[in-house]
Parts: structure tokens; sequence; C-alpha cells
């Protein structure tokens, strides 16, 4: 799973070029995955226990690459989602300029620069990603995700690969997800706008380096922080840096940000929505990954996350997470992942309540 | 320089196509036209086929070997048909150089695995059994 590898990870986000592909002719060529797993989740938050358990196709995905040297175009149509909730979105879509010297322009929708972990499952080691808390309808959140980390936006960015540097900067319509899907807007409060700033550097020894940070201007009219209604700045900081040695790979990342508009999970109309006005948020992460054999490798993670909100409401919550997960390659292009995940964590709003969530999943990922 | 060389490289695809395209036409207004009996075309035709099938020459694979880099390997072989960020723990990416995907009868198949851009396996087509199956014809 090469791509999980952080710095090829970003390099790939980078160039948004990829190589690995069926190819039809000298312009077109198509790859893809699909994901389905099942999963058994029980949640108790104070008083409240729920249960759920799972088996669906979690995300089907196929890319259209094009080639027209020195442009390249990728579109990747995706099926995903769950519990009758299940649409299939344009993913990204964007064209590239690549210059002679390495920089290379990108314009169109695009994932983000910042995170260790892969947006992928063929890019990840585990099942679950580090920062979701596998709430199974405890809380009354829409969301079991506490990432504070940007996903997919509409922009401009230039980027630079060296052989062994990278560096790229966005701009684009949102970061956290605030505005109407476009750069740009009128002179009705809908104009925000982020900037995405990333760097890294490889060693020889296997050592790698990131650092990059997102800043976004939601321009809204204030109101309940609603999607269009968002009035405020928010920013994420985020570090990360790995080492690969023999069958070892060794990871370890950081994020602090904070947010005036109400996107992050504690006062997130999709999270859990306090009514604050502020929102500051640490989380972190390290990783260990053992590949015993050819095909099969071993995985423990260790995530945190810590929300704290001012304003109407303080609150303070803080999660801790442990993974194990076990991945076996049938071949190269079929892996089978299994993962036991524990959550323990603390929610405060004057009154503490605890929260523990176990998670047992077993994911089949097949790639073209 | 580069750019030089971009813009000759551009001037030679648009010629090899105003060729096909001549020849084409020709083909059409000649009643033994067929474009192969243009030289020209004939030449671009083998050009293109050495860049996308020179992996099926036995002597291309020669240098292949473990250690030696992507580029060094699509530089003797051209570009795979299907390559892959393979799923393996140990295994980067994988190359296949094959005829027919569907053909199981095919022996004309190869593969090369890559970690951290560098040749860690290959499997080389079985091109004795190729001319073994040409010689009993």
């Amino acid at each position: 799973m090469k791509n999980k590898i952080a710095l090829a990870a970003a390099f790939m986000a980078a160039t948004s070029y990829s190589t690995a592909e069926i190819v039809i002719n000298d312009f077109l060529s198509f790859e893809g995955f699909g994901d389905m797993s099942y999963s058994q989740t029980d949640t108790e938050f104070g008083d409240v226990d729920e249960s759920d358990n799972s088996f669906a196709i979690d995300q089907v995905e196929i890319a259209w690459l094009f080639d027209f040297d020195p442009v390249t175009a990728q579109i990747d149509l995706a099926y995903e989602g769950s519990d009758g909730d299940q649409e299939t979105v344009v993913e990204q879509a964007f064209a590239t300029y690549h210059m002679d010297n390495g920089g290379a322009i990108t314009a169109g929708r695009y994932a983000s620069m910042l995170g260790f972990e892969a947006f992928e499952p063929t890019g990840l080691y585990q099942y679950s990603f580090a920062y979701d808390i596998h709430d199974a309808g405890a809380t009354g959140a829409d969301t079991s995700s506490v990432s504070i980390l940007p996903g997919y936006a509409q922009g401009v960015k230039f980027t630079y690969e060296g052989d062994m540097t990278f560096f790229g900067i966005s701009l684009q319509d949102e970061v956290f997800g605030y505005d109407r899907g476009r750069l740009g807007g009128d002179n009705d409060d809908n104009s925000s706008y982020g900037v995405e700033v990333a760097g890294s550097i490889a060693m020889d020894n296997g050592l790698s380096f990131f650092l990059g940070g997102a800043y976004e201007a939601g321009d809204g009219t204030g109101g309940d922080a609603s999607d269009t209604d968002a009035d405020g700045d928010s920013y994420v900081i985020n570090a990360y840096t790995t080492f690969e040695t023999g069958a070892w790979i060794f990871a370890a990342e950081v994020n602090y940000g904070e947010s005036e508009t109400g996107r992050f999970f504690l006062d997130s109309p999709d999270g859990i929505d306090v009514n604050a006005e502020d929102e500051e948020v640490l989380s972190a992460l390290i990783m260990a990954n053992f590949a015993y054999s050819e095909r099969a490798s071993f995985t423990g993670r260790i995530s945190y996350t810590d929300h704290e909100t001012d304003g109407a409401q303080e609150v303070d919550a803080d999660f801790l997470k442990y993974t194990i997960a076990h991945g076996y390659a049938f071949s190269d292009n079929l892996f089978l992942v299994t993962e036991l995940s524990y959550v323990d964590g603390e929610y405060d709003n004057g009154a503490s309540t605890d929260y523990e969530s176990l998670l047992g999943a077993v994911e089949l990922i097949f790639s073209f | 320089m580069e750019l030089e060389a971009r813009l000759s490289e551009q001037e030679q695809e648009t010629k090899e196509v105003k060729t096909l395209a001549a020849s084409s036409a020709a083909g059409a207004n000649q009643s033994d036209g067929t474009f192969t009996g243009n030289p020209l075309a004939l030449d671009i035709m083998a050009n293109s086929a050495w860049r996308n099938l020179r992996w099926t020459q036995e002597e291309q694979w020669a240098d292949v070997r473990k250690g030696i880099s992507e580029e060094k390997v699509i530089e003797l072989l051209g570009s795979p048909p299907r390559s892959l960020d393979s799923l393996k723990p140990r295994v980067d990416k994988v190359f296949w150089y094959e005829t027919s995907l569907r053909d199981r009868s095919s022996v004309l198949r190869g593969k090369i695995s890559f970690k951290d851009g560098k040749v860690i396996v290959v499997k080389i087509p079985t091109f004795q059994a190729v001319k073994q199956a040409l010689q009993s014809r």
C-alpha cells in the first residue's frame, strides 16, 4: 500500500497525477477500487447505550485519467454512503498543467494536501480513521468524526515537486465546508474563501517531515453557523513525520486549530452543536506498522483529540482512541483488513459524562 | 532547450497525424489503396509499435533486473498496459506487461514489482514457449 506513506501521499496530492492505471489508449486510462465492510459498534455515553452493526458497500470509485502532455486531467466518480443515504458524487475533477521544472498548476476540485492519513481506504493501514470516535448514535450527533482536517475543495493551486521535496499553495472556495461550492460570491455575505499551504521534505534515511496549514475566512451573516451563515475565521495547522526502516513504518502527527464559525465537532451543526462562539482543538496520533510477511502486516495506533469551546456554552470534550489492525493481501489488488478499536472519552459541559465506544470491523478492498 | 525539444516533438506528432490522414484519404481514392502502401505510414506504425510493444522483444528484458529504477524499466520496455499501486505491504507498485488479460493460454505475460521506486521482483515472459509455439505451426 504505497500511497499510505505520508510523503508519497503528499506528492500524489501535489502532482494530481496517477501512474497506476489500466491504459485504454495514449490519452485515457482508468483506475479505482471497491470497498465493503462488516462492522459492529457499541457506544456508551452517560446512561445511553447504543449498538449498531452493518454490512455494506462503503465506497466504489472510478477515476478517469486523461493525459494530453503537458496537461493531465482527472475525474473521480465515487459511490459512497450508508443507511439509505448513498449517493454518487464527483469527488475530484481537475486539470493540471505540468511545467518542466517540477511545478504544476491545478484547477478544479481536489483533495486537501494536509493530513497523514490517506483519504481513500486503499491508502490506509486500518479500517477506521484516527479521529473517528465511532458513535453508534449515543451522542445524538450526525457524524462521529471529530477530525478538523480539511477534505475536498474547489480552487486553484500551485505545487512544486522535487526529488525529495514538495511545496504547494492553494486558493480555494472553502476549507472546513461553509461555502456554497464555489470560489467567490456576491455582496450578500457569501464570499468565503480559503488558503492552504503545505511543504514536505524526505531524507535518504527514511525520515520525512510535513508541515502545512489552512485558513478560511467565513463570510456569512453570523446566525446559527449553518452552511451559508458562518461568519468568522478558522484555521488548522498540521504537522507529521514518518520513518520507514525495513519492514517497519512509524508515524506521528499533531494538529491544532481554532474556529469562530462553528464548524468543528462540538459547535458544528453536524456535530453536537452546543452553540458556542469559539472552538479550539488539539489532536494527535502515533502509529506503527510492521509487515511481518510479503502479504501481511500489523498496525497499532493511538490517537487523541481535545475540543474546547468558549462563549455561550463552555464545553470540554476529549477522546483517546486505541486501534489495532491486521492487513492481509490475497494479491496485489485484493486486501482484507480487520480492526479492533476502543475509544475512551469525556464530555464536560459543567457536568461530566463518560464516553466509551468499541468497534470491530472486517473490510475487503479490491483495487484496479 | 526543453521547449525546443517539446516543439520538435509536437511537430513530429503533427507530421505523423497528417501523414496518416493523407494516407487514409489516398486509400479511399485508390482501388488497391491501403495506407500501408505509404512508406511514411509504415514507418510511423513501426515506431508506434516499437514504443508500445518493445516489451515483446526478449532482448529488451535483458537489462531489467532488481535495483533499477521505474524510469529505466519504462525506457527499456515501454509504458505498461496495466499498473497498480499494490496492496501488498512490501510492494509499492506493480507493472504488468501482457497481451491479454482474458487469454489464459497466452504465455507472454511479464510482471515487475517496485518498492521505493526500484525493481524488487521481475517475472519475465516465457519467450521460449512462444518460440516453440511458433515453430510448431
